[in-house]
Protein backbone atom coordinates (compact mmCIF):
# COMPACT_ATOMS: atom_id res chain seq x y z
CA UNK A 1 0.00 0.00 0.00
CA UNK A 2 1.26 3.53 -0.85
CA UNK A 3 2.07 5.99 1.98
CA UNK A 4 -0.83 8.52 1.41
CA UNK A 5 -3.28 5.60 1.26
CA UNK A 6 -1.99 4.22 4.58
CA UNK A 7 -2.24 7.64 6.21
CA UNK A 8 -5.77 8.17 4.90
CA UNK A 9 -6.82 4.76 6.23
CA UNK A 10 -5.25 5.50 9.63
CA UNK A 11 -6.94 8.95 9.83
CA UNK A 12 -10.27 7.37 8.88
CA UNK A 13 -9.95 4.72 11.61
CA UNK A 14 -8.87 7.33 14.18
CA UNK A 15 -11.76 9.59 13.27
CA UNK A 16 -14.19 6.68 13.50
CA UNK A 17 -12.87 5.94 17.01
CA UNK A 18 -13.11 9.61 18.07
CA UNK A 19 -16.65 9.82 16.70
CA UNK A 20 -17.56 6.65 18.61
CA UNK A 21 -16.03 8.08 21.83
CA UNK A 22 -17.92 11.30 21.33
CA UNK A 23 -21.12 9.26 20.96
CA UNK A 24 -20.41 7.52 24.27
CA UNK A 25 -19.56 10.84 25.92
CA UNK A 26 -22.85 12.27 24.66
CA UNK A 27 -24.76 9.28 25.97
CA UNK A 28 -23.04 9.43 29.41
CA UNK A 29 -23.57 13.16 29.61
CA UNK A 30 -27.24 12.82 28.74
CA UNK A 31 -27.69 10.15 31.39
CA UNK A 32 -25.82 12.11 34.10
CA UNK A 33 -27.63 15.33 33.27
CA UNK A 34 -30.97 13.56 33.29
CA UNK A 35 -30.29 12.14 36.76
CA UNK A 36 -29.10 15.50 38.05
CA UNK A 37 -32.19 17.16 36.65
CA UNK A 38 -34.42 14.60 38.40
CA UNK A 39 -32.53 15.02 41.68
CA UNK A 40 -32.68 18.80 41.63
CA UNK A 41 -36.35 18.76 40.64
CA UNK A 42 -37.12 16.50 43.63
CA UNK A 43 -34.95 18.71 45.84
CA UNK A 44 -36.90 21.78 44.73
CA UNK A 45 -40.24 20.03 45.50
CA UNK A 46 -39.00 18.88 48.93
CA UNK A 47 -37.73 22.37 49.71
CA UNK A 48 -41.15 23.77 48.82
CA UNK A 49 -42.86 21.22 51.09
CA UNK A 50 -40.35 21.91 53.86
CA UNK A 51 -40.88 25.64 53.61
CA UNK A 52 -44.68 25.25 53.62
CA UNK A 53 -44.48 23.02 56.73
CA UNK A 54 -42.14 25.49 58.41
CA UNK A 55 -44.47 28.40 57.66
CA UNK A 56 -47.48 26.46 58.98
CA UNK A 57 -45.53 25.64 62.17
CA UNK A 58 -44.58 29.30 62.55
CA UNK A 59 -48.23 30.29 62.17
CA UNK A 60 -49.19 27.71 64.82
CA UNK A 61 -46.64 29.24 67.19
CA UNK A 62 -47.08 32.94 66.42
CA UNK A 63 -50.73 32.87 65.41
CA UNK A 64 -52.57 34.51 62.54
CA UNK A 65 -55.30 37.12 62.18
CA UNK A 66 -57.96 34.69 63.39
CA UNK A 67 -55.89 32.59 65.77
CA UNK A 68 -53.73 33.67 68.73
CA UNK A 69 -51.30 30.75 68.31
CA UNK A 70 -49.21 29.02 70.98
CA UNK A 71 -47.54 32.27 72.05
CA UNK A 72 -50.93 33.93 72.49
CA UNK A 73 -52.24 30.96 74.50
CA UNK A 74 -49.19 31.05 76.79
CA UNK A 75 -49.58 34.80 77.31
CA UNK A 76 -53.26 34.31 78.05
CA UNK A 77 -52.55 31.52 80.58
CA UNK A 78 -49.91 33.66 82.30
CA UNK A 79 -52.22 36.68 82.35
CA UNK A 80 -55.10 34.61 83.80
CA UNK A 81 -52.74 33.16 86.40
CA UNK A 82 -51.68 36.67 87.48
CA UNK A 83 -55.32 37.85 87.48
CA UNK A 84 -56.24 34.90 89.72
CA UNK A 85 -53.35 35.63 92.09
CA UNK A 86 -54.45 39.28 92.35
CA UNK A 87 -58.06 38.21 92.89
CA UNK A 88 -57.03 35.76 95.62
CA UNK A 89 -54.79 38.46 97.14
CA UNK A 90 -57.66 40.96 97.20
CA UNK A 91 -60.17 38.50 98.67
CA UNK A 92 -57.64 37.36 101.27
CA UNK A 93 -56.95 40.97 102.29
CA UNK A 94 -60.69 41.50 102.71
CA UNK A 95 -60.95 38.30 104.81
CA UNK A 96 -57.98 39.39 106.94
CA UNK A 97 -59.60 42.75 107.54
CA UNK A 98 -62.88 41.04 108.52
CA UNK A 99 -60.97 38.69 110.85
CA UNK A 100 -59.22 41.68 112.42
CA UNK A 101 -62.63 43.33 112.96
CA UNK A 102 -63.91 40.13 114.57
CA UNK A 103 -60.86 39.98 116.82
CA UNK A 104 -61.54 43.57 117.85
CA UNK A 105 -65.17 42.75 118.65
CA UNK A 106 -64.09 39.64 120.59
CA UNK A 107 -61.72 41.74 122.71
CA UNK A 108 -64.51 44.22 123.45
CA UNK A 109 -66.88 41.40 124.46
CA UNK A 110 -64.13 39.93 126.68
CA UNK A 111 -63.76 43.32 128.42
CA UNK A 112 -67.54 43.44 128.99
CA UNK A 113 -67.35 39.91 130.43
CA UNK A 114 -64.66 41.03 132.88
CA UNK A 115 -66.91 43.93 133.89
CA UNK A 116 -69.79 41.49 134.49
CA UNK A 117 -67.49 39.30 136.61
CA UNK A 118 -66.53 42.37 138.62
CA UNK A 119 -70.21 43.23 139.15
CA UNK A 120 -70.89 39.64 140.25
CA UNK A 121 -68.02 39.83 142.72
CA UNK A 122 -69.32 43.12 144.12
CA UNK A 123 -72.84 41.65 144.32
CA UNK A 124 -71.46 38.65 146.26
CA UNK A 125 -69.81 41.04 148.72
CA UNK A 126 -73.07 42.99 149.09
CA UNK A 127 -75.09 39.80 149.69
CA UNK A 128 -72.54 38.72 152.31
CA UNK A 129 -72.89 42.05 154.09
CA UNK A 130 -76.69 41.82 153.91
CA UNK A 131 -76.57 38.31 155.41
CA UNK A 132 -74.36 39.55 158.29
CA UNK A 133 -76.81 42.41 158.92
CA UNK A 134 -79.80 40.04 158.79
CA UNK A 135 -78.07 37.70 161.26
CA UNK A 136 -77.41 40.61 163.58
CA UNK A 137 -81.07 41.66 163.81
CA UNK A 138 -82.15 38.09 164.67
CA UNK A 139 -85.51 36.58 163.74
CA UNK A 140 -86.68 39.81 162.09
CA UNK A 141 -83.88 39.46 159.54
CA UNK A 142 -84.70 35.86 158.52
CA UNK A 143 -86.42 36.95 155.29
CA UNK A 144 -83.51 39.23 154.35
CA UNK A 145 -81.12 36.33 155.01
CA UNK A 146 -82.99 34.22 152.42
CA UNK A 147 -82.93 37.09 149.89
CA UNK A 148 -79.23 37.67 150.55
CA UNK A 149 -78.53 33.95 149.94
CA UNK A 150 -80.50 34.06 146.67
CA UNK A 151 -78.60 37.14 145.51
CA UNK A 152 -75.31 35.44 146.36
CA UNK A 153 -76.36 32.36 144.40
CA UNK A 154 -77.34 34.50 141.38
CA UNK A 155 -74.03 36.42 141.60
CA UNK A 156 -72.14 33.09 141.63
CA UNK A 157 -74.05 31.84 138.61
CA UNK A 158 -73.50 35.12 136.79
CA UNK A 159 -69.76 35.00 137.60
CA UNK A 160 -69.50 31.38 136.40
CA UNK A 161 -71.33 32.24 133.19
CA UNK A 162 -69.03 35.22 132.55
CA UNK A 163 -65.95 33.06 133.12
CA UNK A 164 -67.31 30.44 130.67
CA UNK A 165 -67.96 33.17 128.07
CA UNK A 166 -64.46 34.61 128.64
CA UNK A 167 -62.89 31.17 128.11
CA UNK A 168 -64.96 30.60 124.95
CA UNK A 169 -63.91 34.02 123.67
CA UNK A 170 -60.25 33.16 124.37
CA UNK A 171 -60.62 29.98 122.26
CA UNK A 172 -62.36 31.98 119.51
CA UNK A 173 -59.66 34.66 119.63
CA UNK A 174 -56.92 32.02 119.23
CA UNK A 175 -58.84 30.47 116.35
CA UNK A 176 -59.20 33.87 114.65
CA UNK A 177 -55.46 34.48 115.08
CA UNK A 178 -54.75 31.14 113.35
CA UNK A 179 -57.20 32.03 110.57
CA UNK A 180 -55.48 35.39 110.14
CA UNK A 181 -52.06 33.69 109.83
CA UNK A 182 -53.38 31.16 107.30
CA UNK A 183 -55.11 33.83 105.20
CA UNK A 184 -51.96 36.01 105.35
CA UNK A 185 -50.06 33.16 103.65
CA UNK A 186 -52.78 32.96 101.00
CA UNK A 187 -52.75 36.72 100.53
CA UNK A 188 -49.03 37.07 100.02
CA UNK A 189 -48.30 35.20 96.80
CA UNK A 190 -44.93 35.93 95.29
CA UNK A 191 -45.44 37.34 91.77
CA UNK A 192 -41.73 37.32 90.91
CA UNK A 193 -42.03 33.89 89.28
CA UNK A 194 -44.76 35.17 86.96
CA UNK A 195 -42.62 38.23 86.10
CA UNK A 196 -39.64 35.95 85.32
CA UNK A 197 -41.82 33.64 83.20
CA UNK A 198 -43.15 36.63 81.27
CA UNK A 199 -39.62 37.87 80.59
CA UNK A 200 -38.52 34.39 79.47
CA UNK A 201 -41.51 34.21 77.14
CA UNK A 202 -40.57 37.57 75.60
CA UNK A 203 -36.94 36.44 75.18
CA UNK A 204 -38.01 33.14 73.59
CA UNK A 205 -40.35 34.95 71.18
CA UNK A 206 -37.54 37.32 70.17
CA UNK A 207 -35.13 34.38 69.64
CA UNK A 208 -37.78 32.51 67.67
CA UNK A 209 -38.39 35.55 65.45
CA UNK A 210 -34.65 35.91 64.75
CA UNK A 211 -34.32 32.17 64.01
CA UNK A 212 -37.37 32.28 61.73
CA UNK A 213 -35.99 35.20 59.76
CA UNK A 214 -32.65 33.39 59.39
CA UNK A 215 -34.29 30.08 58.41
CA UNK A 216 -36.54 31.76 55.83
CA UNK A 217 -33.49 33.56 54.41
CA UNK A 218 -31.61 30.22 54.14
CA UNK A 219 -34.67 28.61 52.50
CA UNK A 220 -34.85 31.46 49.97
CA UNK A 221 -31.14 31.17 49.17
CA UNK A 222 -31.26 27.36 48.79
CA UNK A 223 -34.33 27.72 46.56
CA UNK A 224 -32.52 30.31 44.42
CA UNK A 225 -29.45 28.05 44.16
CA UNK A 226 -31.63 25.08 43.18
CA UNK A 227 -33.44 27.14 40.56
CA UNK A 228 -30.07 28.27 39.19
CA UNK A 229 -28.82 24.65 39.08
CA UNK A 230 -32.00 23.55 37.30
CA UNK A 231 -31.59 26.36 34.78
CA UNK A 232 -27.96 25.33 34.18
CA UNK A 233 -28.98 21.69 33.69
CA UNK A 234 -31.38 22.77 30.95
CA UNK A 235 -28.29 23.55 28.81
CA UNK A 236 -27.76 19.80 28.50
CA UNK A 237 -29.60 19.86 25.14
CA UNK A 238 -27.22 22.50 23.86
CA UNK A 239 -24.20 20.46 24.97
CA UNK A 240 -25.59 17.27 23.37
CA UNK A 241 -26.19 19.14 20.14
CA UNK A 242 -22.69 20.56 20.23
CA UNK A 243 -21.21 17.07 20.71
CA UNK A 244 -23.41 15.76 17.90
CA UNK A 245 -22.22 18.64 15.70
CA UNK A 246 -18.57 17.76 16.49
CA UNK A 247 -19.27 14.12 15.51
CA UNK A 248 -20.94 15.26 12.27
CA UNK A 249 -18.00 17.52 11.43
CA UNK A 250 -15.58 14.67 12.05
CA UNK A 251 -17.69 12.55 9.68
CA UNK A 252 -17.32 15.36 7.11
CA UNK A 253 -13.53 15.23 7.65
CA UNK A 254 -13.68 11.45 7.13
CA UNK A 255 -15.65 12.00 3.89
CA UNK A 256 -13.11 14.64 2.77
CA UNK A 257 -10.29 12.17 3.30
CA UNK A 258 -11.86 9.60 1.02
CA UNK A 259 -10.88 9.38 -2.66
CA UNK A 260 -12.83 11.54 -5.08
CA UNK A 261 -13.97 14.03 -2.47
CA UNK A 262 -11.75 16.81 -3.76
CA UNK A 263 -14.59 18.13 -5.93
CA UNK A 264 -16.92 18.42 -2.96
CA UNK A 265 -14.48 20.34 -0.71
CA UNK A 266 -16.28 23.68 -1.09
CA UNK A 267 -19.58 22.13 0.07
CA UNK A 268 -17.84 20.21 2.89
CA UNK A 269 -16.04 23.40 4.00
CA UNK A 270 -19.37 25.22 4.25
CA UNK A 271 -20.80 22.43 6.41
CA UNK A 272 -17.71 22.37 8.61
CA UNK A 273 -18.02 26.07 9.39
CA UNK A 274 -21.69 26.01 10.20
CA UNK A 275 -22.25 26.43 13.99
CA UNK A 276 -25.36 24.82 15.44
CA UNK A 277 -24.66 26.36 18.88
CA UNK A 278 -23.41 29.94 19.23
CA UNK A 279 -23.26 29.80 23.07
CA UNK A 280 -19.89 30.32 24.81
CA UNK A 281 -21.28 30.39 28.38
CA UNK A 282 -24.55 29.66 30.28
CA UNK A 283 -25.73 33.16 29.44
CA UNK A 284 -27.85 34.18 26.47
CA UNK A 285 -27.20 32.44 23.16
CA UNK A 286 -28.92 30.71 20.26
CA UNK A 287 -29.36 27.06 19.36
CA UNK A 288 -30.01 26.00 15.80
CA UNK A 289 -32.94 23.65 15.99
CA UNK A 290 -32.85 20.66 13.70
CA UNK B 1 -43.09 50.43 107.48
CA UNK B 2 -45.88 52.87 106.73
CA UNK B 3 -46.15 56.61 107.29
CA UNK B 4 -49.34 58.57 106.66
CA UNK B 5 -49.82 62.28 106.00
CA UNK B 6 -53.43 63.44 106.00
CA UNK B 7 -54.39 66.95 104.98
CA UNK B 8 -58.08 66.02 104.48
CA UNK B 9 -58.01 66.57 100.73
CA UNK B 10 -55.03 64.31 100.12
CA UNK B 11 -53.88 61.33 102.13
CA UNK B 12 -50.29 60.39 101.36
CA UNK B 13 -49.17 56.87 102.29
CA UNK B 14 -45.42 56.44 102.35
CA UNK B 15 -44.17 52.88 102.47
CA UNK B 16 -40.66 51.58 103.05
CA UNK B 17 -39.09 48.19 102.22
CA UNK B 18 -41.58 45.40 101.57
CA UNK B 19 -45.19 46.27 100.78
CA UNK B 20 -46.99 43.08 101.89
CA UNK B 21 -49.65 41.64 104.24
CA UNK B 22 -47.93 43.13 107.31
CA UNK B 23 -49.48 46.55 106.62
CA UNK B 24 -53.05 45.25 106.19
CA UNK B 25 -54.13 46.59 109.63
CA UNK B 26 -52.80 50.05 108.74
CA UNK B 27 -54.65 49.97 105.44
CA UNK B 28 -57.82 48.85 107.19
CA UNK B 29 -57.66 51.96 109.34
CA UNK B 30 -56.87 54.12 106.28
CA UNK B 31 -59.91 52.82 104.40
CA UNK B 32 -62.17 54.50 106.95
CA UNK B 33 -60.98 57.91 105.70
CA UNK B 34 -62.54 59.75 102.77
CA UNK B 35 -60.03 62.06 101.13
CA UNK B 36 -60.39 63.51 97.64
CA UNK B 37 -57.13 61.88 96.52
CA UNK B 38 -54.92 59.05 97.70
CA UNK B 39 -51.19 59.20 97.00
CA UNK B 40 -49.24 55.99 97.55
CA UNK B 41 -45.52 56.69 97.55
CA UNK B 42 -43.59 53.57 96.55
CA UNK B 43 -40.22 55.22 95.95
CA UNK B 44 -38.73 53.42 98.99
CA UNK B 45 -40.47 50.09 98.27
CA UNK B 46 -38.40 47.30 96.73
CA UNK B 47 -40.92 44.43 96.87
CA UNK B 48 -44.66 43.98 96.48
CA UNK B 49 -46.70 40.78 96.74
CA UNK B 50 -50.26 39.92 95.73
CA UNK B 51 -51.69 41.26 99.00
CA UNK B 52 -50.19 44.69 98.19
CA UNK B 53 -52.02 44.62 94.86
CA UNK B 54 -55.18 43.62 96.74
CA UNK B 55 -54.82 46.60 99.12
CA UNK B 56 -54.34 48.96 96.17
CA UNK B 57 -57.48 47.57 94.52
CA UNK B 58 -59.42 48.17 97.76
CA UNK B 59 -58.22 51.79 97.73
CA UNK B 60 -59.43 52.03 94.14
CA UNK B 61 -62.82 50.58 95.14
CA UNK B 62 -62.96 53.26 97.83
CA UNK B 63 -62.95 55.96 95.11
CA UNK B 64 -65.29 53.92 92.88
CA UNK B 65 -62.56 53.12 90.35
CA UNK B 66 -61.61 56.72 89.60
CA UNK B 67 -57.98 56.24 88.47
CA UNK B 68 -57.22 59.94 88.90
CA UNK B 69 -57.95 59.74 92.61
CA UNK B 70 -55.34 57.08 93.39
CA UNK B 71 -51.81 58.00 92.38
CA UNK B 72 -48.90 55.60 92.68
CA UNK B 73 -45.65 57.54 92.91
CA UNK B 74 -41.99 56.51 92.61
CA UNK B 75 -42.82 53.08 91.15
CA UNK B 76 -39.61 51.33 90.13
CA UNK B 77 -37.82 47.94 89.99
CA UNK B 78 -39.72 44.82 91.05
CA UNK B 79 -42.87 46.77 92.08
CA UNK B 80 -43.06 48.34 88.59
CA UNK B 81 -42.58 44.97 86.84
CA UNK B 82 -45.30 43.35 88.97
CA UNK B 83 -47.74 46.26 88.63
CA UNK B 84 -47.30 46.45 84.85
CA UNK B 85 -47.68 42.68 84.45
CA UNK B 86 -50.90 42.79 86.52
CA UNK B 87 -52.07 45.63 84.19
CA UNK B 88 -52.26 48.10 87.09
CA UNK B 89 -50.80 50.76 84.80
CA UNK B 90 -54.24 50.77 83.12
CA UNK B 91 -56.14 51.04 86.41
CA UNK B 92 -54.01 53.57 88.30
CA UNK B 93 -52.08 56.71 87.61
CA UNK B 94 -48.51 55.42 87.72
CA UNK B 95 -45.78 58.02 88.19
Amino acid sequence: MDEPGTLTAWIDTALAKIISDLGRARSLLKDAMSRLLETFTRLREQLLQERTLYEVTLQEVNGTAGDVGLVGVLRDVLSRCVDDMVRIGTSSVKIMMEVESLRGHTSKVAVRGQQIEKIASTTRMLSLNARIEAQRIGNAGAVFRVVADEIKSLANESGELSRAIREALAVQSASLAQTSTAVAKLASSDLDHAVTSNKKLDETIAKLAAMSARSLDIFARVQAETASALQALQFEDMLTQLLQSISDKLEIVRTACKAGAIDKLAELDRRIHRDVVTQHSLGVGTVELF
Amino acid sequence: MIQVTDNHDVVTIQLTGRFDFRVIKDFQELLTREPRTWVVDLSAVDYVDSSALGMLLLLRDRVRGDAQRVQLRGVHGQPREVLVMAKFDRMFKLE
